[in-house]
C-alpha cells in the first residue's frame, strides 16, 4: 500500500511538471509568404485621333504647319537590371512630306517609376527601319488616361525641296505608327 | 489483494497454457475495482487544490498564401493584391486582469524593394470560440522586421480549432509610394516568413 | 516561475514551401498603332509683289485668295513678281489668267504683259510661263501646269511680270485714275479640279 501511495505521488507530481512545461508566456507561429512579381510590358496608346493639316495661307510659301499630340501609356515591370527601349515603324506617310516626332517622357503627375529618356526631331520614314523614341525604361507605370503617358508630338512638313513637286492634295489619308516596347538587347 | 495476485499468476500459466482467458479477464477487472475503491477512501477527507497554470498556443491554419504583382492595363501601375486565407487560431489562459497581444514581424526575407505589405486582422470567428477574444488593431500594420500589434486585449478564450476558425488575417501587397519608389520594383519571386506571436500576458 | 517571459517555449514551426514558383505568365502586348490622319488640302494661293525701291503707283486688293488685282500704270514696267503657292490634287495641274478687270484703254492703245519663267527659287512643279500676251477683258492663260509648288515670298522669287505699253502717250493716266478708270488687272489661279 505503502509503494502504491508512493507511485501515485509520483505520477501527481510528474502530473504538474508537465503541466508546467506546458505553460506558455508566449508563443509563436511561422507563416510562409510567397510573393511573385512577373514581368510586365505593356503598351497602350490613347484613343484620341490625331489629325494634321498641311498648308498655308500665304502665296508663295511652303505648306507647314502640321503639328499633333498622341500619347503612349505603358507598364512595365523589369528584372534586375535590365532595361526597355520603345521603338518605332510607320507607314502612310504621304510623298513629298515628313514626319518627324519628339517624345517626351510623361510629367503630369501621374507616372512613376523609372520612364527613361525621350528623343527629339527623329524622323519617320515609310519603309525605314525601327527608330527608338525612347530609352532605358526601368519599371514604370504613365498613368492611364487620356493624356497620360509618353508624349509623342508629331510635325509634318514638306520634305525634300526636290520631291514638293510630288505633293498632292488628300483629304484625309492615314499613316500608322507601329510603337513596340522590347527589352534593350 | 495478494490471494488475487497469486490467482492472477495461476491462471496467467493456466492462459499460457492455453487454458480459457476468461478467468484472467474477470481477475484484471477485478484487480481494477479493488484499485478504485482504495483510490476512493484516499481522496475522502484530503485537501484538494486546484491549480489552472496560465497558458497559451498559437497555430495557424498553414493556408499557404502566394501574392503576385501585375496589372494587365498599360499605363497602369501594378494594383495592390489581398488574400485573406491565413488564419490564426489560439488557445490562452491568463491570471485574472492581464491581457495578451497577438504579434506579427517578418524573420526571414524582405519584402520587396518599391513595395509594401501589410497585414491586418478580423475579429476572431464566433462559430467555435469563446472567452475574452481581444481587439484587432484596426490600421493595417506595415510589416516589418519588428513585432507590431494586431490583436490586443486577449484574455482566457480559445478560437476554435477548424480550418476557418481564429483570427483572420488579410494580407494586402503593393507598390509603395508608386510616384517615387516604382522604379525600384524588379520581377522576381521572393519568399519571406512572417512570425506570428502570442505574448506574454501583462500581469508578468 | 519563467523569469524570461518572452522566451519562447514551445514553437509551432510551419513553413510551407512551395514546390514550384508561382510566376505567372508575364504580361506582354508590348506593340500598339497609333494612327494619323494626314490632310493636305488643295490651295491655289496667288500674290504680287512690286519693287519697292522704285517709286511706283501700284495697288491691289484681293478678291479671294486665288485672285489678286493690281493696277498698272505706264510706269510700271518690270517691277512686278507673281508668287504663287499651289497643292494639286493627284494627276491635276493648276493654271493662272489675267485679263483687264477695271478702266478701259484707248483704241490705238494697247497693254502687253511678259511672264518671265520662274527664277527657280522656292520647290515643287511651278507652271510654263506663256510668254508675252496682250491683255483684254477676257481671261487668257498665262502660266500653266502648274503642279504642287511653291515660288518663295518677295521680290526676286517667282514669275517677273514686264509691262509693255504701246503708244502710252494717248492713255492720260492720271485723268483716268482721278476718275477712278485706272486700267487694273486681275489674276486668277484656277485649279483644274
Amino acid at each position: 500500500m505503502k509503494n502504491l501511495i508512493l507511485i501515485i505521488g509520483m505520477v501527481g507530481a510528474f502530473s504538474m511538471l508537465t503541466i508546467n512545461v506546458c505553460a506558455q508566456d508566449s508563443e509563436t507561429s511561422n507563416h510562409s509568404l510567397d510573393m511573385g512579381i512577373p514581368e510586365v510590358c505593356l503598351l497602350d496608346t490613347d484613343a484620341g485621333s490625331i489629325s494634321l493639316e498641311l498648308t498655308t495661307t500665304e502665296a508663295g510659301a511652303q505648306i507647314s504647319g502640321g503639328t499633333g499630340t498622341g500619347y503612349a501609356q505603358v507598364s512595365s515591370i523589369v528584372s534586375a537590371a535590365e532595361t526597355r527601349t520603345i521603338e518605332a515603324t510607320i507607314t502612310g506617310v504621304p510623298a513629298g512630306t515628313s514626319l518627324e516626332v519628339d517624345t517626351a517622357i510623361p510629367s503630369n503627375g501621374n507616372q512613376g517609376g523609372i520612364l527613361g529618356s525621350g528623343t527629339s526631331s527623329v524622323a519617320l520614314v515609310n519603309g525605314a527601319g525601327a527608330v527608338t523614341l525612347v530609352t532605358t525604361i526601368g519599371s514604370c507605370f504613365t498613368g492611364t488616361s487620356a493624356t497620360d503617358g509618353y508624349v509623342l508630338s508629331y510635325t509634318w512638313d514638306a520634305g525634300a525641296v526636290g520631291d514638293y513637286g510630288s505633293i498632292v492634295a488628300t483629304t484625309g489619308s492615314t499613316a500608322t505608327v507601329v510603337l513596340t516596347i522590347t527589352n534593350t538587347p | 489483494m495478494l490471494l488475487q495476485l497469486l490467482i492472477l499468476l495461476h491462471l496467467l500459466n493456466n492462459f499460457i497454457m492455453k487454458k480459457s482467458g476468461l478467468i484472467f479477464i474477470m481477475l484484471v477487472g477485478s484487480l481494477l475495482l479493488t484499485t478504485n475503491a482504495w483510490t476512493q477512501d484516499w481522496t475522502a477527507g484530503d485537501n484538494v487544490t486546484l491549480t489552472v497554470q496560465d497558458f497559451c498556443l498559437i497555430e495557424t491554419n498553414y493556408a499557404p498564401v502566394a501574392l503576385t504583382l501585375i496589372t494587365s492595363t498599360a499605363g497602369a501601375a501594378a494594383a495592390s493584391t489581398s488574400n485573406s486565407d491565413l488564419f490564426v487560431k489560439i488557445s490562452s489562459i491568463v491570471p485574472g486582469g492581464t491581457n495578451r497581444e497577438i504579434t506579427a514581424r517578418i524573420s526571414s526575407g524582405s519584402v520587396p524593394t518599391g513595395t509594401a505589405l501589410t497585414l491586418v486582422s478580423a475579429p476572431c470567428t464566433t462559430t467555435n470560440s469563446g472567452g475574452i477574444l481581444g481587439t484587432p488593431v484596426a490600421t493595417p500594420i506595415t510589416l516589418s522586421a519588428i513585432d507590431q500589434d494586431l490583436v490586443i486585449g486577449i484574455a482566457t478564450c480559445y478560437t476554435g480549432t477548424g480550418y476557418n476558425d481564429g483570427y483572420q488575417m488579410t494580407y494586402t501587397w503593393g507598390p509603395d509610394s508608386p510616384s517615387t519608389n516604382y522604379g525600384l520594383i524588379e520581377s522576381n519571386t521572393y519568399n519571406i516568413i512572417v512570425v506570428f506571436t502570442i505574448t506574454a500576458h501583462d500581469g508578468n | 516561475m519563467f523569469v524570461y517571459k518572452k522566451i519562447v517555449l514551445l514553437i509551432s514551426l510551419v513553413v510551407l514551401f512551395f514546390s514550384f514558383l508561382t510566376i505567372v505568365p508575364a504580361q506582354n502586348n508590348n506593340t500598339a498603332e497609333m494612327s494619323i490622319t494626314l490632310k493636305i488640302p488643295a490651295i491655289a494661293l496667288i500674290d504680287f509683289v512690286v519693287d519697292g525701291s522704285q517709286m511706283i503707283t501700284y495697288s491691289y486688293s484681293y478678291s479671294g485668295p486665288n485672285q489678286v488685282e493690281q493696277i498698272i500704270i505706264p510706269t510700271t514696267g518690270d517691277k512686278t513678281w507673281l508668287n504663287y503657292s499651289s497643292i494639286v490634287k493627284s494627276g491635276l495641274t493648276n493654271y493662272i489668267t489675267a485679263h483687264i478687270s477695271s478702266g478701259s484703254l484707248p483704241a490705238d492703245v494697247s497693254l502687253n504683259v511678259l511672264i518671265g519663267a520662274d527664277v527657280g527659287v522656292g520647290a515643287g512643279l511651278k507652271g510654263t510661263s506663256i510668254g508675252q500676251i496682250t491683255l483684254s477683258t477676257f481671261p487668257q492663260n498665262i502660266i500653266t501646269n502648274i503642279g504642287s509648288c511653291h515660288t518663295g515670298r518677295g521680290i526676286n522669287k517667282g514669275h517677273q511680270l514686264t509691262y509693255i505699253w504701246e503708244n502710252p502717250d494717248s492713255y492720260n493716266y492720271s485723268l483716268n485714275y482721278e476718275e477712278g478708270n485706272a486700267i487694273a488687272v486681275t489674276y486668277t489661279f484656277t485649279s483644274t479640279e
